[in-house]
């Protein structure tokens, strides 16, 4: 029997989670499928999770299982099971979204008894893809097919016998195919116990098919089996476990003798030498690796005598799938009404946003090559910073980075899938490397907001222009496009008159993008000036400037000028690229001015010498730092180049300093007058681009003419001889941050784009 | 050659791209009538745009795209087959153990509705043919494989010859530079059917190899199952 909208039983086998647990059941309101119930078998537990599990009296049955053995917790929970589809999710996991929709669309069809999709290990150092399209043969060799289901099959070993397999976090299964054959074998107290059933099952004939889909979030907490994110656990057990499981299985596919029993000494040689790379590694004292040792002997020894000796412990006296259906508790469905507006949940943390919202939280993409903390650039701190927002708003949101290996992270509020760009398509444009990567990038992130629609279902996609990371998406179709348009290409080669065809062409492809975008979101109206006339933007064009916005800082690690107090020598910071474009020669005029009218004074220069590439060296043969000791000898010694720095040294040079200073010619829009606010200091800029509507001028800091060093010096002159000033200013630019700069702020106004694009009728743009 | 490039020719390769990973997301028959609706489009693109004099050529290009979505076809058909037969022998690899051989397994594996294949042993994958096919597809896909280059026999007419010859030359080139742009985009349909093709292959292969593992253990079963039963009292 077979229906289109079956009912399914999630089955959770849990012991001593209880947060875990708590986070699962508050991310399962966020399934898009409705009939499911949810079964939670408790294990011997001396934890809060009875109380957890009481917040959720009449929607989640409970049953008790007497011992610490996961087999006979999934047979009590196989047996309570009223749904046609039993699912089993591990208590530490979150599903995505589609995840029961996706299994109930399987098991539409009727011949297929078992499936089961990949599952993403969410570990913060070490995250992987843990399982995708996984085999097993009858000797307990277990082979995970990552990249190309087509490849390798079935796949070199030793035994002969192979199946599809799946992994215990993300399972389902018909579930009279498992009452078929007796449900799970309880010799199999922890791991092997999903291997198992999935040879089983083929033995008995059953379709398993598994697929890349259905995906499930794992973020392994410990358990008394093992220590999370630590080689420490009772591995032991999956010895034992192997053993018995190569002999039942393999006597069954007709391995020979000589066959199991190599296999057996492999695998606990295997563990063998693996303690001894831990304790090498020092990740276990030489008596933890001896003691584990001696476990691994025994339970080698105990593994094969059971094999050869024991009968397999089967679910009791397994009813037909008919008598089990009667004899079971009514169905109880967990999404039972009008689900409320849940925000998003952290899968890691269980955090969920306090903020809550009329209106139902959004699913959304967001796009950005590099990203922190790999990558700490421009456009991967504003979209960091924007997804930290928008998780605050309680939206989920996702996020496409580079990466070497498939990989998925939970940080700062979003998952963050980095994926890598392999170079496969848009051969022809092989000679123009820079247009051929860009192709292939665009492509492969398009590949997975396709996934991430299957899965997730995210409603949208919001990309940068620069990259051209979502013209794939774009020109698709596929989801509505929300585009930030900052500094762009197509800019930089008209300022650096660029000639490269490749730039030529990806200039082009922004000019697609952008109007191909169902809505512009730049960050400042000298943005919309500059697309104007480097994009000529139509005056159709949908756009509504979001100022970017940033984390306000505790209140205590504010420092505004002390009046009552003040330091023996006043510091002047600058933060960014040493280059003409960021006015660094109109200060070096300025500095000798201000000394000569303000004693005590020092500068602090912060930021990468850029003099090669913006032509100063050519003309000067020499780069800044040492221009400036030699024009301005005299001034040099009140003077410091830092160079590059850290983000938590850039944070400190904030802290300590009592006037910021950049005269940068442009800037979209000017996220470094924020950072300086942030920690309450009075700022000097230009009025050039975006930095008007940054720096209130008079209020917050002061702002010069571009190019005017003698104007410069004088507004240094005017704040530095003024505490009053230094602290009114400062005081005045934390309050004009924390009311209109902060990063919640900046996603509220991504938000309102968001909601009038997905308002808009399909093909709106 | 890489100046000559442009948002065009970009645009439209970004398409080819969308459209070939919709081919292999989707279901077969889906991903045909999409095939045949992109040609579609070609087509009245190419011959409905007044350019009479590559009729000829483009109607031939369509002959060769419609071969090849027949092998797509008879692919596809090959591997349902296949699949089939795969499930069958399944079928046959629990059937033959006697009731209580395996754990949980009370006797013969329930009945599903599955046609069956109707034959014992169906006939091995005609492998030579299919290579040979595959190596001209493979062939067929080659971007230069439809490329035409200039050839102008000379007229032989005295005097003038030179500049009539230098005159057929350019118009040649000119007929010659809009064919080649044509088969540029065929090449790209071409190749769209080829992948396509070599992964149903592909696909296949690997089900042959399957069925052909499955039925070595249908036959030690069953021979062991003979000698259980010889050893029975």
């Amino acid at each position: 029997m077979s229906t289109a909208n079956p009912a399914i039983s999630v089955v959770v086998n849990t012991t001593d989670r209880a947060h875990a647990l708590d986070t699962l059941l508050r991310s399962l309101h966020h399934q898009s499928y409705r009939n499911f119930e949810v079964v939670a078998v408790v294990g011997p537990t001396r934890d809060h999770t009875l109380d957890v599990l009481a917040g959720y009296d009449g929607r989640v049955r409970v049953e008790r299982c007497p011992a610490p053995n996961l087999s006979i917790s999934r047979n009590i929970g196989l047996a309570a099971a009223t749904g046609e589809i039993v699912a089993f999710l591990d208590d530490d996991a979150v599903p995505c979204r589609t995840w029961l929709a996706q299994l109930a669309e399987r098991f539409a069809d009727p011949a297929l008894d078992a499936t089961g999709g990949s599952v993403f290990l969410v570990h913060p150092n070490r995250p992987m893809i843990q399982t995708r399209l996984a085999y097993t043969s009858a000797l307990a060799e277990q082979v995970d097919v990552r990249d190309d289901a087509l490849a390798d099959l079935p796949p070199a070993g030793d035994g002969r016998f192979w199946t599809a397999r799946m992994m215990g976090a993300n399972m389902a299964y018909r579930k009279s195919a498992l009452l078929d054959i007796g449900g799970f074998d309880e010799f199999y107290e922890w791991v092997f116990d999903d291997t198992d059933i999935a040879v089983r099952l083929a033995f008995g004939g059953k379709s398993i098919r598994p697929v890349a889909d259905a995906w499930v979030y794992h973020a392994p907490a410990s358990s008394r089996n093992r220590v999370a994110y630590t080689p420490v656990g009772r591995w032991w057990v999956q010895t034992k476990a192997a053993a018995y499981f190569a002999i039942k299985n393999g006597r069954t596919a007709g391995e020979s003798g000589r066959a199991i029993a190599l296999r057996i000494l492999h695998l606990f040689h295997g563990h063998w030498q693996w303690l001894g790379e831990m304790q090498r590694a020092g990740q276990l004292t030489f008596g933890q690796m001896m003691s584990m040792r001696w476990r691994e002997l025994v339970a080698v020894g105990q593994g094969t005598l059971a094999g050869l000796a024991r009968p397999r412990r089967l679910l009791a006296s397994a009813p037909s799938a008919g008598a089990a259906d009667e004899s079971a508790a009514a169905f109880v469905p967990f999404l039972s009404g009008a689900a409320p507006a849940t925000g998003a949940v952290d899968p890691v943390t269980g955090r969920q946003p306090v903020i809550t919202m009329p209106e139902p939280p959004l699913r959304v993409c967001l796009l950005s090559g590099a990203y922190p903390p790999a990558a700490y650039e421009g456009v991967g701190r504003h979209t960091n910073l924007m997804a930290k927002g928008l998780f605050e708003l309680g939206h989920t949101v996702h996020v496409i980075a580079r990466g070497e290996n498939e990989q998925v992270t939970f940080y700062d509020g979003a998952y963050v899938h980095r994926i890598p760009t392999p170079l496969t398509r848009y051969a022809r444009y092989q000679a123009l490397p820079h247009l051929y990567h860009t192709l292939n990038r665009a492509h492969a992130v398009h590949e997975r907001v396709r996934q991430l629609v299957r899965n997730d279902g995210i409603q949208l996609v919001d990309s940068p222009v620069w990259q051209v990371e979502g013209i794939v998406t774009a020109r698709s179709g596929l989801l509505p496009v929300v585009v930030r348009p900052q500094t762009a290409t197509r800019q930089v080669a008209q300022l650096q008159r660029e000639a490269d065809t490749g730039m030529r062409l990806i200039g082009e492809l922004e000019a697609e993008l952008i109007a191909a975008a169902d809505y512009l979101a730049p960050n400042s109206q000298a943005t919309v000036k500059a697309l104007r006339d480097v994009y000529g933007l139509p005056a159709s064009a949908r756009y509504q400037v979001v100022p970017h916005g940033i984390e306000p800082v505790p209140d205590e690690s504010v420092r505004p000028f002390d009046v009552a107090a003040p330091p023996a020598s006043l510091t002047v910071l600058y933060v960014g690229r040493l280059e003409q474009r960021k006015g660094i020669l109109d200060l070096f005029g300025a500095i000798p001015a201000v000394m000569a009218r303000v004693p005590n004074v020092r500068v602090v220069i912060a930021g990468a010498d850029n003099s090669l590439s913006d032509g100063f060296q050519a003309r000067h043969g020499m780069d800044y730092p040492a221009y400036f000791a030699r024009h301005y000898a005299a001034a040099a010694p009140a003077v410091t180049f830092l160079g590059a720095v850290s983000e938590e040294k850039l944070n400190e040079l904030y802290q300590t300093c009592d006037l910021f200073v950049a005269p940068s010619l442009y800037e979209s829009f000017g996220l470094i007058y924020l950072e300086a606010m942030n920690y309450a200091k009075p700022v000097i800029g230009c009025q050039a681009g975006g930095i008007p509507e940054v720096v209130d001028d008079g209020v917050t800091g002061r702002l010069v003419e571009p190019a005017a060093a003698p104007a410069l010096a004088e507004a240094m002159v005017e704040l530095l001889s003024s505490p009053a000033l230094l602290r009114e200013m400062g005081l005045a630019g934390r309050r004009r941050l924390l009311e209109r700069f902060t990063h919640v702020q900046m996603a509220r106004g991504f938000e309102t784009i968001y909601r009038a694009v997905l308002a808009l009728p399909a093909g709106g743009n | 050659m890489t100046t000559a490039f442009t948002i065009g020719d970009l645009l439209r390769d970004i398409e080819i791209e969308l459209l070939q990973g919709d081919v292999l997301d989707r279901e077969l028959s889906a991903s045909v009538a999409e095939i045949r609706r992109f040609q579609q489009t070609v087509r009245a693109e190419i011959l409905d745009g007044g350019h009479n004099d590559l009729r000829a050529v483009a109607g031939r290009q369509f002959e060769m795209n419609d071969l090849l979505l027949t092998l797509v076809q008879e692919t596809a058909l090959r591997l349902e087959v296949l699949q089939r037969e795969q499930h069958a022998v399944i079928r046959r690899l629990a059937d033959a153990l006697p009731p209580g051989a395996l754990p949980g397994h009370a006797g013969p594996a329930p009945s599903r509705d599955e046609p069956a294949t109707g034959t014992d042993a169906p006939p091995a994958p005609p492998v030579d043919e299919w290579t040979r096919r595959l190596a001209e597809v493979e062939a067929a896909m080659r971007g230069d494989a439809l490329q035409l280059t200039v050839a102008v026999q000379g007229s032989g007419t005295p005097f003038a010859g030179a500049a009539i010859d230098r005159l057929k030359g350019a118009l040649h080139s000119l007929v010659i530079f809009y064919i080649n742009r044509l088969a540029e985009r065929q090449a790209a349909i071409n190749r769209l059917y080829g992948q396509w093709i070599i992964h149903l292959h592909e696909r296949g292969r690997a089900q042959v190899d399957e069925i052909d593992r499955l039925r070595a253990e249908v036959r030690a079963l069953a021979a062991r199952l003979d000698r259980l039963e010889e050893r029975a009292p």
